[in-house]
């Protein structure tokens, strides 16, 4: 058996390597239970990265090339928002705090809200417990009921750009429907 | 997928059992377009990589560490390697030509709030890691830089730089692990 090549195993995982050395060093890790478990471990950490993240840059690896076109400028706009907490500001002024740990494990569903004077969606516990609402395209400053199988459980109000996200808690419970009410519009999800 | 379904099937892949790559693709292709699709922005490119990424399984079918990182997490981290492979042929190639960029597609904004959900689960993930964990990950997997520009930067061995991001990996799997299943 040939050397274990310890050092490379993070750097494949994480897509620095190219194709010939990626290769080389997982056939290596396929036959060897040490490196397979090491490469293995840093595998399942950026699949959870570059599956919970929505946007990420370019590693530059070994290629010379650094400058960067719109393209990828928007991708590190939203890394850096993301690093900078933007999103979370975002959700404080609104007073919604995610439950994190729901969602990390993804136990929630989503569905849109459709109809007049904007786009919505509901994101929900599975079990009903929590419901959090994201909507954009609203009239800006206006406020707006948010029901739940026709009750109102809260409101929340769009802030200059038209986007608005709010979060409730309420008793476990499976939802039927729901529906953002404005003034002069109104989206729903009717449990389909 | 399950963890018992997920071993099932890396049984059948070992055994040959073609079908088992068919209900692969269909288990976790539309994962693997979405990260691709964030990596090169490019369609067919992103297309291309889900395609290598499939293919590449079948060769690996009876290895290791197929079995030991499960299905799902081997196939989002190949198809993203293949995906960035991709990008950095085709950003050398863009770069002598300087054409034209197309218009962005506008993202659909209520996939937008789930992936910006997703991404409130991962920053909260990421702030739980230790100062010098969390340092090597932001550089290493967000900021583009290699291991060795990280060592680089933080002034530390290269090694201890692999130990941390080997830490820190593995301490994202376990904590933002359902999400990635
Ligand atoms: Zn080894």
């Amino acid at each position: 058996m040939i050397e274990h090549p310890t050092g490379l195993l993070q750097s494949l995982a994480l897509g620095e390597l190219d194709r010939d050395e990626a290769f080389a060093v997982m056939q290596h890790a396929d036959s060897c239970a040490e490196c397979a478990g090491e490469l293995a471990d840093a595998m399942r950490g950026v699949a959870a990265l570059a599956s919970a993240a929505g946007a990420e840059l370019l590693p530059s690896a070994k290629t010379a090339v650094r400058q960067r076109d719109s393209r990828w400028l928007v991708g590190s706009l939203a890394a850096a928002a993301l690093l900078l907490g933007v999103w979370n500001v975002q959700l404080e002024t609104t007073s919604a705090s995610v439950p994190v740990d729901a969602l990390v494990h993804s136990h929630f569903a989503h569905h849109a809200l459709t109809g007049t004077g904007g786009q919505a969606k509901l994101i929900q516990a599975l079990d009903g417990s929590w419901v959090y609402i994201v909507a954009t395209g609203l009239r800006p400053l206006r406020a707006y009921d948010v029901l739940v199988d026709g009750t109102k459980i809260g409101s929340l109000r769009a802030d200059l750009t038209g986007n608005a996200t709010g979060y409730w808690r309420r008793q476990a419970g499976k939802i039927a429907s729901a529906a953002l009410a404005g003034q002069d519009s109104m989206l729903r999800w009717d449990g389909r | 997928m399950t963890a018992s379904a997920d071993a099932e099937l890396i049984s059948r892949l070992a055994g040959d059992d073609h079908t088992a790559l068919d209900e692969a693709y269909r288990a976790f292709a539309h994962r693997c377009k979405a990260v691709a699709m964030r990596t090169v922005s490019d369609d067919a490119l992103a297309q291309d990589a889900v395609q290598e990424a499939f293919l590449s399984l079948w060769h690996h079918r009876s290895g290791l560490v197929v079995r030991a990182a499960g299905i799902g997490p081997w196939l989002v981290v190949v198809t993203r390697n293949v995906a960035l492979n991709l990008a950095r042929t085709s950003r050398r190639r863009s770069a002598r030509e300087a054409a034209h960029a197309p218009p962005e597609p506008r993202p659909d904004p209520t996939e937008l709030a789930v992936a910006n959900i997703e991404a409130a689960a991962l920053r909260d993930a990421i702030e739980r890691l230790p100062d010098e964990q969390r340092r090597v990950i932001r550089l290493a997997y967000f900021g583009g830089a290699t291991l060795a520009e990280v060592a680089a930067r933080t002034g530390s061995p290269l090694g201890t730089v692999k130990r941390r991001a080997q830490l820190a990996l593995a301490r994202l799997a376990r904590t933002l692990g359902g999400a990635a299943r």
